[in-house]
């Protein structure tokens, strides 16, 4: 190990030293520092995220190619770790129902595993990165131990998500059994020198896929998610949705990259039909959802579906260079357009919760006048969800297609705007009932804390921003993944 | 006047009016801010009208890159065709926030924001020379236009609020797609990938792209026309949306279907419309037919001219399909008046419901007896619906039924002059059977039109007839531009009705 490898995970090393202190103090000084424990999250968060875009080394790795230090992981760097602090700003209005600072760190923890998940150079990183998210993720949807949803979920979660782990870890097996390494560019040489017609490849490909479409939520491995969002805590499940299955839809985007070229005629097949699955399974299931968390959770579903869509036109464009790399850059945008809308979305609907005592779409009714900027904030991210603009969903889903159509996977496009309309219908039920149900007198006014009220804001703000003007974040995008192509070409 | 960036400033005037009000707290004040912002808005574009030349082409552009990443324009700029609709649109939209200043007491604030960020939306459908900045727009305007029917709207408004932007949204998402295609299609043919509108339109493609992106636009321009059989979200919308909402919906947001079919489908894809030519024309002569059939029979009043609509925008279409200089200025004239006398008769039924209450034929009756100046409005407008010589829904229809006749296949001509007398039955006994009669009870202590709302009616009624006797200051602003149209579509490699 050489000093340069530590200097390229130093922004992990901040956050789990952050993570670290937060037990430790709130260990021996309990409640009364919480609010300095979230301060310290923040602040740790933000140099985190300075030291990682500081330190962006161009095209490089760290630990003989396990970890890429590239403006992709760079970009995923950033996005994480600021979902996670926003997460942890949201858990802290709740900070006298949940054991805050256990929560704090294990969100930290998880984040560490993203991290991984975004630099991801080798099979082993890979693994890593999915344990190191999922575990501490099990225990943020139990946190809440006493409630039955809560447990229910967890456990649902936990077991589905060990044995993906054990499919996944078994298909990286596999590979190495096959090809003699667990680097991903090593193998995708190997295979390109010596031909990609073993049967078997297919086996181990399968398993690897079937394990990380397990942990972005997609179909038909979707079945724990709608459980696992309902029962845990509203906070928990902003992270789950718009931390973790970013994280490892940053590591299958890595492997689709760098691994998978050789095998396109076995695996776009599988995409697509991911793809597809999840997009018309995710929209028609949340049309009869009367709970806005577990209506999120289909709709997530959805989205994981149009990320699997660009993820393909990565794939089909695997030959080409720039058009690939454009096509990494739509996913990018989405990814984190994604995280901001779903987490200004959760924010909405855990203050609501926090007021009314549930989630339910009848909580929501005539939000409209008891908080008329609440219900505003709410109808944007409803927008954005649906893919209207000027909201930053608009311009996410129109990148996505863009490449989709590029790509030649037309019909795929075609499917993707299909079940966006019928998204738009569930997105704007909350809406009418916020606006056009003349419901009983919900006249309180919910008003939501400090706290809730700034991760609200900042999530319009970075949802109107990226619908509008986002030139800076796709230059970015770009700019990534120019370094990742170049990466890519170079043996 | 060169450097003055005019167009923008019509577009985003109403936004800057909408940012003010939100700040306001007092009724007055946020109407007077609206008014404002509308009415310099409608004399900007009036200054424009002004200063336009027609037949020049697209005139005072502007444009910068807005996302240079995605190849996408900031790209505005007005010819013929998208002046005489701005025109329609802030003229409109400022006789609406006035009327509103008399009759909306709910949700004032939010109520203006709506307004005027809806016509923010749809000036930029008209003005916008890129094709994605287009699509914003036009997508734009779906969600002011969707709380203004689902928060103001009658009994049944949720439904008929998410069955229009379902109907909308599915169209407009499968153009969205198309409006990819075009790009990579141009892109790699050319070597040049953009989304200009002005380019997109130079180039030639193949056919069977063509009849592709043809049917996707297709749909998107025709649930907003609407024609049959895509027309069925028009009446719930119409019935259940407040007056001013059903305003702009017949006054405006059906034209940018036909606009749509000028400004894209026939010069980008000339092959597949002389394709199509036969099955549109079928389908508009039998919405001119069915629309005016079903109005018939109607029962309640606000149906009645949303039926109206189904009919009189057959004609639109009718004209448009011709691929004649007849029919494309008839259709344009006929979109123009459309706007103004549904607009009117909208209002009309607006101010009707809100005295009686009530909007069911079958519970009116009598009322010329009370109210004087409403029933002279009403019949005017009616009789201009109806199409009478002189008044200028006559201009539109004719002139679209002379191109239709000019096609060489007569048939279709033949069957829509049906249109027009089933159009004076269900008109004439609309009116004789609301306004005429022996008046009811309840209806005795009612007030007749107050001088605002009179001033709206009669500034629309103005236009009406300026546009009836003397057409021609409209026509030549667009007519040049029609041309050009007509001259694409008709150099397709493929004949359509009229052999070559």
């Amino acid at each position: 190990m050489q000093i340069e490898d530590l200097i390229s995970i130093l922004p992990e090393i901040i956050i789990t030293v952050v993570a670290a202190c937060v037990l430790m103090i709130d260990a021996f000084g309990g409640r009364r520092t919480h609010r300095a424990l979230m301060l310290m999250v923040v602040a740790g968060s933000i140099a985190a995220i300075l030291v990682s875009v500081l330190a962006r080394t161009d095209g490089g790795s760290a630990f003989g190619g396990m970890l890429l230090t590239d403006g992709y992981s760079v970009f995923f760097k950033a996005l994480f770790i600021a979902i996670a602090a926003l997460s942890i700003v949201l858990a802290f209005a709740q900070s006298k129902d949940v054991p805050f600072a256990e929560l704090a760190a294990l969100v930290l923890f998880a984040t560490v595993g993203m991290l991984l998940l975004g630099g991801t150079g080798d099979l082993i990183t890979l693994y890593l990165g999915v344990e190191l998210t999922s575990i501490p993720v099990y225990v943020l949807v139990a946190i809440k131990r006493d409630r039955f949803r809560a447990t229910e979920g967890a456990l649902k979660y936990f077991l589905l998500g060990a044995f993906a782990s054990g499919v996944l870890l078994y298909g990286i097996a596999w590979l190495f059994g096959l090809t003699g390494t667990t680097n991903l560019k090593d193998m995708s040489l190997y295979v390109q020198s010596q031909g990609a017609d073993n049967p078997w490849f297919m086996l181990g490909l399968g398993l690897l896929l079937v394990g990380l479409a397990f942990k972005v939520a997609a179909v038909p491995f979707h079945m724990w998610t709608p459980d696992a969002y309902q029962g845990a805590p509203t906070p928990s499940t902003a992270f789950l949705a718009a931390g973790a299955k970013i994280g490892a839809m940053a590591g299958l985007l890595r492997v689709v990259m760098h691994g998978l070229e050789p095998w396109q005629d076995m695996v776009l097949p599988i995409v697509i039909a991911v793809a597809v699955g999840s997009m018309v399974l995710g929209n028609f299931v949340a049309i009869w959802q009367q709970d806005v968390k577990r209506l999120l959770a289909y709709s997530s579903i959805a989205h994981t579906g149009y990320m699997l869509v660009g993820i393909a036109a990565v794939h089909a464009q695997a030959e080409s260079g720039s058009l690939m790399q454009d096509a990494v850059a739509a996913v990018m945008f989405y990814a984190a357009v994604y995280a901001l809308m779903t987490l200004g979305a959760f924010a909405v609907t855990f203050a609501v919760e926090r007021r009314t005592g549930g989630t339910d779409m009848e909580n929501f009714q005539n939000l409209g006048r008891s908080s008329p900027l609440l219900a505003l904030a709410m109808l944007i991210f409803m927008i954005s969800l649906t893919g209207i603009p000027p909201a930053a969903g608009f311009l996410g889903k129109l990148y996505l297609l863009q490449v989709a159509v590029n790509a030649g996977l037309t019909w795929v496009a075609v499917v993707l705007v299909l079940t966006s309309t019928v998204s738009a219908y569930y997105y704007l039920r909350v809406v009418v009932n916020m606006y056009m149900v003349e419901g009983k007198p919900r006249a309180l006014p919910v008003a939501p804390s400090t706290a809730v009220g700034a991760v609200v804001a900042l999530g319009v703000l970075g949802t109107l921003v990226l619908g509008i003007y986002p030139t800076g974040v796709l230059d970015w995008a770009q700019t990534a993944f120019e370094e990742v192509g170049r990466l890519a070409a170079s043996p | 006047m060169e450097s003055l960036p005019i167009l923008s400033l019509v577009l985003w005037l109403p936004l800057a009016a909408a940012v003010i009000v939100i700040l306001l707290q007092d009724r007055r004040a946020m109407f007077g801010v609206a008014v404002l912002g509308a009415a310099l808005s409608l004399l900007l574009s009036v200054a424009v009208w002004a200063a336009f030349e027609p037949g020049a082409g697209m005139q005072f552009q502007e444009s910068f890159a807005w996302l240079p990443a995605l190849g996408i324009q900031y790209a505005l700029g007005v010819d013929g065709i998208s002046l005489l609709m701005v025109l329609l649109n802030t003229f409109l939209f400022f006789l609406c926030i006035i009327y509103a200043w008399a009759t909306v007491n709910d949700r004032v604030k939010e109520y203006l924001v709506t307004m005027l960020l809806l016509e923010v939306g749809i000036t930029g459908v008209f003005l916008a020379l890129d094709f994605v900045l287009f699509y914003v727009f036009w997508e734009l305007m779906l969600i002011p236009m969707y709380v203004l029917i689902g928060v103001w709207g009658g009994e049944r408004r949720v439904y008929a609020t998410i069955k229009f932007v379902l109907y909308t949204l599915f169209g407009s998402l499968l153009m969205l797609v198309a409006i990819l295609a075009l790009y990579f299609v141009h892109g790699n043919s050319t070597g040049t990938y953009t989304f200009d509108i002005l380019q997109l339109t130079q180039g030639t493609y193949g056919e069977v792209f063509q009849l592709w992106a043809f049917v996707a636009f297709f749909l998107a321009f025709a649930i907003k026309v609407p024609m049959v059989p895509f027309h069925t979200w028009l009446p719930d919308a119409h019935v259940e949306a407040p007056t001013t909402g059903s305003v702009i919906l017949a006054g405006i947001l059906l034209k940018m279907g036909g606009y749509g079919f000028i400004r894209f489908s026939l010069p980008l894809f000339p092959d597949a419309s002389q394709l199509a030519q036969t099955a549109v024309l079928t389908l508009s002569v039998i919405a001119i037919i069915y629309g005016a059939l079903v109005a018939l029979m109607q029962t309640d009043l606000k149906k009645l001219i949303a039926y109206s609509s189904v009919s009189h925008m057959g004609f639109v279409t009718l004209g448009i399909f011709s691929f004649t200089q007849q029919g494309l200025d008839g259709a344009m004239m006929q979109m123009f008046s459309h706007g103004l006398v549904t607009g009117a008769l909208f209002l009309c039924v607006g101010q009707l419901y809100e005295r009686t209450h009530d909007r069911l034929i079958a519970n009116l009756g009598g009322l010329a007896h009370r109210w004087p100046v409403f029933a002279a409005l009403f019949l005017y407008f009616s009789l201009a619906s109806i199409g009478l010589p002189g008044l200028s829904g006559f201009v539109g229809e004719f002139m679209a039924l002379v191109g239709a006749f000019a096609t060489g296949v007569r048939v279709f001509g033949v069957l829509a002059v049906f249109g027009i007398i089933l159009s004076a039955a269900y008109m004439l006994w609309m009116y004789w059977r609301v306004m005429l009669g022996s008046l009811k009870e309840a209806h005795r202590r009612l007030e007749d039109l107050s001088v605002l709302e009179t001033a709206v009616l009669v500034a629309l009624a103005l236009v009406v007839i300026w546009a009836g006797v003397q057409p021609q200051a409209f026509i030549q602003i667009f007519t040049a531009d029609t041309s050009g149209v007509m001259q694409a579509v008709n150099a397709a490699q493929v004949a359509g009705l009229v052999p070559k």
